[in-house]
């Protein structure tokens, strides 16, 4: 099956399941490459649900990386120097230079 | 790409539905639609001059809006998918009846007759036109017209052979 027979096909099928759009975001050359990969427009299509619906691996790894940093931030205790009246690496800048460098 | 003409696509379609059961023996079979309140009213008026006719169950099959396939637009050759309507009728005037009960069994019938080949995957139509779907939202009267059942089909064909 040609390209453009098969490109037809897997728009008519998203047509049909009223996901048009989801075929139209991507572009020619990505569908070449399915094409090519030797995918059926059936499962182009599929593969597109799927990523659109975050069951993709890849996507779906990238997803979890997310909510874990997420999580780790949202765990990780927030230290505030100035309240706890800590002094921060260096100390404090000694209000007269010229005593230091003398 | 070849393309199927318009018209040999949807007589193909109506055939095949025509042919399948149980709309093979509707009374009603056209491609020229009737609103369902003119076949109640022509059964009435023919049932009071005592000769009686069954106008019910009704098939219709109707073209619709023509579909130029977007991706055709950038540069490739265009693709057109004809939507085709299938308009199906049915009337129970029992007191109680549940018009719904018959017009999904119709529904099935419908999807049946047109489902893909499970060795192609697809519906050609004997070999006229490319593929064949349901499309993807079927409206029905949701029982608000009372004896009457009503449900519009829209089916999809991929023109392109």
């Amino acid at each position: 099956m040609n390209f453009e027979v098969w490109l037809a096909e897997l728009t008519f099928l998203a047509l049909a399941k009223g996901i048009s759009a989801l075929v139209s975001a991507v572009s020619d050359e990505d569908h070449q490459a399915k094409h090519e990969a030797g995918y059926t427009p059936a499962e182009a299509l599929g593969d597109l649900v799927a990523k659109r619906d975050g069951t993709d691996p890849v996507v779906a790894k990238v997803d979890q990386a997310k909510a874990d940093a997420a999580k780790t931030a949202e765990a990780a205790p927030v230290l505030d120097t100035r309240s706890a009246g800590v002094l921060v690496a260096g100390g404090d800048a000694p209000a007269d230079e010229s005593s230091v460098y003398a | 790409m070849a393309q199927t003409p318009r018209e040999t696509a949807i007589a193909a379609l109506f055939a095949r539905l025509v042919a399948a059961a149980p709309f093979n023996a509707f009374p009603t079979q056209s491609r020229r639609l009737r609103h369902w309140r003119e076949l109640v009213d022509e059964q009435s008026s023919r049932a009071a001059v005592a000769s009686p006719v069954a106008l019910f169950p009704a098939l219709y099959v109707v073209g619709a809006r023509n579909l130029r396939l977007q991706k055709a637009a950038e540069g490739l050759p265009a693709a057109w998918v004809l939507e085709t309507k299938v308009y199906l009728y049915n009337r129970d005037a029992t007191p109680g009846a549940v018009v719904e009960t018959v017009r999904n069994s119709y529904l099935d019938a419908l999807e049946a007759a047109i489902a893909p080949d499970p060795s192609t995957g697809k519906q050609s139509l004997g070999g006229l036109v490319r593929d064949v779907r349901l499309g993807d939202e079927i409206l029905t009267d949701e029982g608000v017209l009372g004896e009457i059942g009503l449900a519009i089909v829209p089916v999809l064909i991929l023109l392109t052979k």
